[in-house]
Formats: structure tokens, C-alpha cells, sequence
């Protein structure tokens, strides 16, 4: 598995668990987003 | 922050930014806007799964690690010594047996449930077999009540059931007849025990010299041999990964506390320097000394827990001492009234000590039972044949003499009670003297179950039954498998104050202790950081690495394993 070229199998634990840290706050950022957009979409309809 | 954190942080900036600066005023715009964030959502639980899984299988990579196998073959062998008890001279076989503890439950019988009572006394037939003793229905014959509860039990119990509603009935059916059912079958349990203690004592002492012989050891040698097995044990659980991690799943330790940096300033209290002043060779020594103390400090406070066994050993005696010397004051003012005093035909001097007038008592008395039962046996004739009675109970129909057998039988009891007492007396007296030291009082404090429990209850009123069973096992652990260096070597009479004794020895080998960490409110927080200090280093001499446990213990949340 690699992640911008590089191996997940090689990072540290502590770089996976920070990674691990940023991508799910991102998605949960996107998630909020999104459900923004929907209702965004849903008014204009 | 790694190449690679660095490149995720950058690209999550972008696509943030994307989100914030698309327009989002027209309905394509947002339609737009929606199907991009659809697209980053896609990209991110890809990698995010991406990354789940690699982090599930560092978890299971670690969490695999298996304990050491030598670790269970140690604890087996010394528990298989310890099961023998050759090295307990002053335990008597009632105790080898595990009798002190099952009828000491039975005694407790008004707070249990028949199912309990019924499996406690199955084990102590058990115990019996154990020593050679095959115990029938024959053997329950001290009342009516017990011969017919017992015939139904022991039938059931062969049956490998002990709470049928067979038994049940039985129980139902006697107790109304006799609500003193458990405590006639308390006593009869100990009249058998009385009839066979010399076989049951003479089976531990043969069992004794057979394994001594098999392993080619005096009893002190093997006492030794199993001292060394407990160091053994320590030190492999102390460096067993298995057992590092599981301590870290049982909140024992905590990843917060075993940092670095934690670990330098934790050591630099005990020392007062840095570790990093220290050459590799002090650093190395220092550790043993924290290791060491580490020990001596878990010994004492166990110490301090259990001091009032031994303080209550210690009054015991002194009252034993008190009347030996008041027994001799009377024989000798005996022996000046009249010379030749209280003696038997053989010239011997005929007074009794308490133990022995009590079981003297509790003998008349079970001969009483037994002529009333009309199961009495006299003495077997040197020569020629003697005669049994009929087994069969044939006062059943005499209500008088049902009733005074049974006042009897309760009087037995409480007899018992007073007998055990006293035979603690007895023995305290047999084996302590002014040389013993603190943990010779509190290996003899541990081998009766009774007098555990009631110096347990008259430290602490109010203890709950539970905590006074778990108690005793902590009591029976600590003595039988601690790796002891303090307690062994003080000797009983000694006042000395063992904090500071410990606290001497320390300060000479160059640690900052003062009273004040030995004090009830400084004690804790020294054995924390001593602990701190000693686990860490085991850690660090183990099969397992502290990252792979702060990976583990943090990874356990996210993963919700």
C-alpha cells in the first residue's frame, strides 16, 4: 500500500497514527461539506 | 513532521482551499462543487481504509506476541512444591488437606446456598479420598438427620450432581426434623478427621520422603531451590512482552506515563541528577538498585498490610508464655503442698494442659454420641477379637435421649471453636522463639484458614465474606511466592523502624530518599516513581518495544478493538 509514492508498510508508528489523524479529519471535514452542499442544492431546487 | 505528512497536510490545504474558493451561488456551480467533494470523499476513504488496514495489521502483528513458555513450566513447578507443603512443618495435615478452609465455609453455612454447602462438602470427602480415606454413608452416622442427608448426597454426588432436587427434597424433608443439620455435619466431618489423623498425617510425612527422595533434596534444599525458581519467575515476567502489554490493556501502566522524558525526570528525583551524568556502568548499577528497591518496597507494604497477623501472632504468644509460666508457678506450689502431687500409676504428673483437657472433653463427648447411636466401639483388646455394635441408630425412638445427643453434638462444636484456638496457641508456642524472624510469624499466621479469617474480621469489622477470602489468598501468595529480603532478616523482637532501615541503605547507594517518602502520604508516590523507573528499564530489556506499545494502546481506540 503506498500513499503519495510512498510504502504505509514503512512509515513509523507514530507518522500512521498522525496520517491516520489528518486524512479522518479531513473526511469528517468533507462529510460537513457536504452535507452542506446538499442543502444548498435542495433550497435551490 | 515526516516527507510524507508534510505532502498529506500540503494537498488537504489545496483541497480545502478548492472548497472554499469554487463559487457556490448558481445551481450548476453547486452541482459542481458537490460532484468535486463526491471526488475528494472517494479519494480520502480510500487512502483512509488504505491506511486502517495497515494499521490493523501492525496490531495484530504485535498484539500477537505470545507469553514465554518457560514462564508456565516455573509457575508449575513451584506451585506443585508449594501444593506439597514439605517445607511447613508447623501445618498440620487438617491444613495440608484444605480442611481449615472448607469447613470454615461450611461454618458460614446460614450465609450461602445449599448448592454451595452441598459441593464444600463433597470437597471435603474429596479431600479424604486424596489422603487414601474413602468416605461412605457409613461414615455420616453422628445423628439420624446426617446419616439420611448424607446417603442422599453422597448417591447424587457419585452422580456427579450435588444440587438435584433429589437433594434438595432430602434437605427440605431433614431440615425441618433438625435445623442443626450442617453444623452435626460439621462435627462429624471433624470426628473423622480425629479417627484418621495419624494416617493422614502419616500419608503427608510418606509423601514427603518419597518426593525428597525422587529429587535427591533435604526439605532446606528445596526450599532454596524454590526460592531461586521464584526469583526466576519474577524476573521472566518482569521481561516477558506478553506480560508488558497485558499490563498496558489492564490499565496497570499507562503510555502517558511511560515517556522519556517522564522517565529522565522521574530519575533525576531519585537521584537527584540527570541519568545522563551517569557512565553507562553507574547507570547500569543504579538500575539494579531501583530494581532491588523496587522489591524491598513492595515487600514492605504488603508488610504493613499484614503486620497485624503478625502482631496478633506476637500477642498470642505472649499470652501462651503467660500461662506456661502460671501452669509451672501451680505445679511447683503443688509439688511443695505435697510432694509427691497429682501423678498417675506410672509416677508421671497427671495435669493437663488446656488443649489436652479439651480434647479430652470433645473425646467423652463423642463416646456419649456414640452410645446413645449404639455405634460405640471399645478399645480393641491386645489380643483376641473385639466386637462392633450394630451400626444402626437404636435410640432414634427416644426423644430424650435424641435431644441431649444432640445438645452434645452442638457442645462439640463449640468446642472445636475453643480447640482451635488453642491449638494455635500451641503451635505459635512449638515454633516461634526469640530468634524468628518477622516472616517466620507471618508463614505461621498463614497456614490456618480459621485464624486468618478471624483475625482478618477483628482487624476489619466490617469486611465483607469475599474480601476476606481474597485477602487470605493474597496473605498465602505473598508468603509462599515473594522473592523476600527484608522480612526474612528481621528478627521479631527488633523495634527497628523498617522504612528507615530500607530508607539507610538506599541513601548510601546514592539515592535522594528522606522520611518524609516513607510517610503515609509520601509512600505511594515512591513506590509510582520507583515502579516507573524499574518497568521502564524492564521494558527496554524486553522482546517488546515501548513504541510498538504506545502504537498499540493508541491504535486499540481508533480501531475499536
Amino acid at each position: 500500500m503506498e500513499v503519495k509514492g510512498i510504502k504505509l508498510s514503512e512509515i513509523e508508528h507514530t507518522e500512521l497514527l498522525e496520517l491516520h489523524k489528518q486524512v479522518s479529519d479531513f473526511i469528517k471535514f468533507l462529510d460537513g461539506e457536504y452535507e452542506n452542499i446538499k442543502k444548498m442544492e435542495a433550497e435551490r431546487l | 513532521m515526516s516527507k510524507l505528512l508534510k505532502s498529506i497536510e500540503k494537498k488537504i490545504e489545496i483541497d480545502k482551499e478548492i472548497i472554499n474558493v469554487l463559487p457556490k451561488t448558481g445551481i450548476k456551480q453547486i452541482k459542481d462543487l458537490k460532484k468535486k467533494i463526491e471526488t475528494m470523499l472517494d479519494k480520502y476513504n480510500k487512502m483512509d481504509a488504505s491506511i486502517i488496514k495497515e494499521m490493523n495489521r501492525r496490531y495484530d502483528n504485535i498484539t500477537s506476541i505470545k507469553e514465554n513458555p518457560e514462564i508456565a513450566v516455573v509457575k508449575k513447578q513451584i506451585l506443585e512444591w508449594n501444593n506439597l507443603g514439605l517445607s511447613d512443618d508447623a501445618q498440620n495435615a487438617f491444613e495440608k488437606m484444605g480442611l481449615d478452609k472448607l469447613l470454615y465455609n461450611l461454618n458460614g453455612y446460614y450465609k450461602k446456598d445449599l448448592g454451595t454447602i452441598n459441593k464444600d462438602i463433597i470437597r471435603c470427602v474429596k479431600k479424604f479420598k486424596e489422603v487414601g480415606i474413602q468416605l461412605t454413608k457409613k461414615d455420616f452416622n453422628i445423628s439420624e438427620y446426617v446419616s439420611e442427608y448424607m446417603s442422599v448426597l453422597l448417591e447424587e454426588a457419585s452422580k456427579g450432581v450435588t444440587n438435584s432436587e433429589i437433594i434438595k427434597n432430602a434437605f427440605e424433608k431433614v431440615y425441618w426434623k433438625c435445623s442443626d443439620l450442617i453444623p452435626h455435619i460439621i462435627v462429624n466431618i471433624r470426628q473423622i478427621y480425629d479417627k484418621h489423623e495419624e494416617e493422614i498425617e502419616l500419608f503427608y510425612k510418606n509423601k514427603t520422603e518419597k518426593i525428597l527422595s525422587e529429587l535427591n533434596l533435604t526439605k532446606e534444599q528445596l526450599e532454596a531451590k524454590k526460592q531461586e525458581l521464584v526469583e526466576k519467575l519474577d524476573s521472566l515476567v518482569n521481561l516477558d512482552g506478553r506480560n508488558i502489554l497485558d499490563s498496558f490493556f489492564n490499565n496497570t501502566y499507562s503510555v502517558s506515563d511511560y515517556k522519556r522524558e517522564n522517565y529522565d525526570k522521574t530519575y533525576e528525583k531519585i537521584i537527584s541528577k540527570n541519568p545522563d551524568e551517569l557512565t553507562k556502568e553507574e547507570k547500569a548499577d543504579m538500575d539494579i538498585n531501583i530494581s532491588d528497591l523496587h522489591n524491598n518496597l513492595v515487600e514492605y507494604v504488603n508488610y504493613l498490610e499484614f503486620k497485624f497477623l503478625i502482631d496478633e501472632i506476637l500477642k498470642l504468644r505472649e499470652e501462651k508464655l503467660k500461662e506456661v509460666a502460671k501452669e509451672q508457678e501451680e505445679k511447683a506450689n503443688a509439688n511443695k503442698k505435697d510432694k509427691k502431687g497429682k501423678k498417675d500409676k506410672n509416677g508421671k504428673n497427671t495435669q493437663k494442659s488446656e488443649y489436652e483437657t479439651l480434647k479430652l472433653e470433645i473425646k467423652t463427648l463423642f463416646d456419649d454420641i456414640e452410645k446413645i447411636n449404639g455405634t460405640h466401639v471399645e478399645e480393641k483388646p491386645k489380643f483376641g477379637f473385639f466386637k462392633k455394635k450394630e451400626e444402626q441408630i437404636i435410640n432414634k425412638n427416644d426423644p430424650a435421649k435424641i435431644l441431649e445427643r444432640d445438645k452434645k453434638i452442638l457442645s462439640i462444636k463449640d468446642l472445636y471453636a475453643k480447640i482451635d484456638i488453642c491449638r494455635q496457641k500451641e503451635v505459635i508456642f512449638a515454633n516461634v522463639n526469640d530468634t524468628s524472624k518477622l516472616l517466620d510469624l507471618l508463614r505461621l499466621a498463614s497456614y490456618n484458614y480459621g485464624f486468618l479469617a478471624r483475625t482478618i474480621i477483628k482487624q476489619y469489622p466490617d469486611i465483607i465474606e469475599n474480601d476476606i477470602h481474597s485477602m487470605i489468598e493474597r496473605i498465602r501468595k505473598f508468603v509462599r511466592l515473594y522473592n523476600f529480603s527484608v522480612i526474612n532478616n528481621i528478627n521479631m523482637l527488633e523495634k527497628k523502624d523498617i522504612s528507615i532501615v530500607i530508607k539507610d541503605k538506599y541513601k548510601l547507594l546514592g539515592m535522594a530518599l528522606t522520611k518524609e517518602n516513607f510517610s503515609e502520604a509520601g509512600i505511594d508516590e515512591l513506590i509510582k516513581d520507583i515502579q516507573l523507573i524499574k518497568s521502564y528499564n524492564d521494558i527496554v530489556r524486553s522482546n517488546i518495544l515501548l513504541e510498538d506499545i504506545q502504537y498499540v494502546i493508541n491504535a486499540k481506540e481508533i480501531l475499536k478493538r
